[in-house]
């Protein structure tokens, strides 16, 4: 559901909503969600490409799916978020794992020399973030095709959260994204009574 | 008390569907679920019995095991239970787990172990494994079972992933620093005599360096053994291994 009265935020306004954000992975509300989504990353990695297919983690904010993807071996990473505060926290959160080249960049997912990166990677993850971009079918349009695609899009909204849609039911989800992904799993991940996420994984056509 | 399995399966098709019959058929406790972790051969295993599954490769063991305990969060368990292919959980055993749990524990797993030696021609024999009073005390083989409690403490960082072997005594540190509160179910020859009321049975191979072996205490025989805490194990055991052959 579009919510028309939200307009999506600016990197600023992120910088500034740092709050949540800079708990630890191992207190983060969103732990349980970035733990479904490493099974998922990790499925597809080790059945098609090996562990060295580079990960593209659009939207990857302070570093925290990072942050467990490093923790689990992963190491062929490359991060994007348009706040330069939460690029910072990013590289400072994951200082201590040995990756090569940067691994955090500032920049908007819609330059096209920031979209030059994914044509070297095969696996993106979009985690709470599709919900934050007006263009989100465009944003997936400018993936390489046959690249395989993990979301998450939230079931709530507010004035605080920068959202600009919401989502009732998975299908809703599956509708939405399916025109662009050959979805393969789709799931329900509750992290309190009020609120979830639905994650998906599909394959760019 | 919702428990849920996670079982790493590696190229043992014929052995994992024969351990997720008994588990699922003759457990006290039912797993609220129990997820394979595995390649190609276990899939149609798996999901035949009704399982989860997980297609992650068997190296690093801990990555894969990892991939199962998080995704164990789907069902908010109480607990987790940590199965190889081959663990063979008496229910005793599990009642024992569950009643350690509800009073608190938040580790609770076994100190040793039982092999089911199956050679070509020569009858299956039954060994118990126990280690050496000086060793690090870290519970060993299937059916450890972690609490969610422990778990949240740890955010569900349990398995080092780069670790290809030794993961019992990786775990076992970490749940100790994270000041897990360990309950050891069976020091079965230390503390309830040689012959353990509650055994678990969790290699079918002959083990290339063992601990410890003991004898099986007045147990009779391999097959009277077997039934008696594995009912319905013998015929598991040559459905799985056709070859086995028992004593009589």
């Amino acid at each position: 559901m579009e919510l028309p009265q939200y307009t999506e935020w600016l990197s600023t306004q992120y910088d500034a909503a740092i709050y949540r954000s800079k708990k630890p992975l191992t207190e983060s509300p969103w732990l349980k969600l970035y733990c479904f989504a490493l099974v998922l990353v990790a499925e597809r990695l080790d059945q098609t490409a090996g562990n060295g297919a580079r990960i593209c983690d659009l939207g990857c904010g302070t570093g925290r799916f990072a942050h467990l993807l490093f923790q689990c071996g992963y190491r062929d990473y490359v991060g994007i978020d348009f706040s330069k505060k939460r690029i910072q926290m990013a590289n400072a959160y994951n200082r201590r794992f040995d990756v090569e080249g940067p691994k955090f960049i500032q920049g908007n997912l819609f330059d096209p020399r920031v979209q030059a990166v994914f044509g070297e990677c095969r696996l993106f993850a979009a985690l709470e973030v599709l919900e934050h971009v007006k263009e989100d079918l465009n944003l997936l349009r400018a993936l390489p095709a046959g690249a395989t695609v993990v979301a998450s899009v939230p079931n709530y909204a507010g004035p605080k959260s920068g959202h600009v849609r919401r989502f009732d039911t998975l299908e809703d989800v599956v509708l939405r994204y399916g025109g662009i992904l050959e979805v393969d799993r789709a799931m329900l991940c509750n992290l309190n009574r009020e609120k979830r996420f639905y994650l998906i994984r599909g394959v760019t056509i | 008390m919702n428990i849920v399995g996670i079982m790493a399966a590696h190229q043992r098709p014929e052995i994992t569907r024969e351990t997720l019959r008994l588990l699922k058929e003759r457990q006290a406790l039912p797993f609220h679920e129990i997820i394979v972790m595995g390649g190609p051969e276990e899939q149609a295993v798996a999901q035949s019995a009704g399982c989860e599954f997980l297609r992650v490769p068997n190296e690093p063991l801990g990555r894969k095991y990892q991939c199962g305990l998080f995704w164990s969060r789907i069902y908010n368990p109480d607990a987790v239970t940590v199965l190889g292919s081959d663990a063979w959980l008496s229910p005793e055993w599990l009642k024992e787990s569950s009643r350690l749990l509800r009073e608190g524990a938040e580790c609770v797993g076994s100190l040793d172990w039982h092999t089911c030696c199956v050679k070509p021609g020569r009858p299956v024999e039954i060994l118990h494994h126990q280690y050496h009073p000086e060793a690090r005390k870290d519970f060993a083989g299937g059916g450890r079972t972690y609490a969610a409690s422990l778990l949240d403490r740890m955010g569900w960082d349990l398995f080092p992933p780069a670790a290809p072997r030794n993961l019992d005594h990786y775990c076992m540190e970490r749940v100790r620093r994270a000041a897990g509160k360990v309950a050891p179910l069976s020091d079965q020859a230390a503390v309830m005599g040689i012959k353990g009321p509650w055994p678990t049975l969790n290699h079918f191979e002959k083990l290339k360096k063992s601990p410890r072996l003991v004898d099986l205490g007045g147990i009779s025989s391999p097959s009277t053994w077997m039934d008696q805490w594995f009912p319905g194990g013998r015929k598991a055991l040559l459905r799985a291994v056709p070859q086995a052959v028992w004593e009589n």
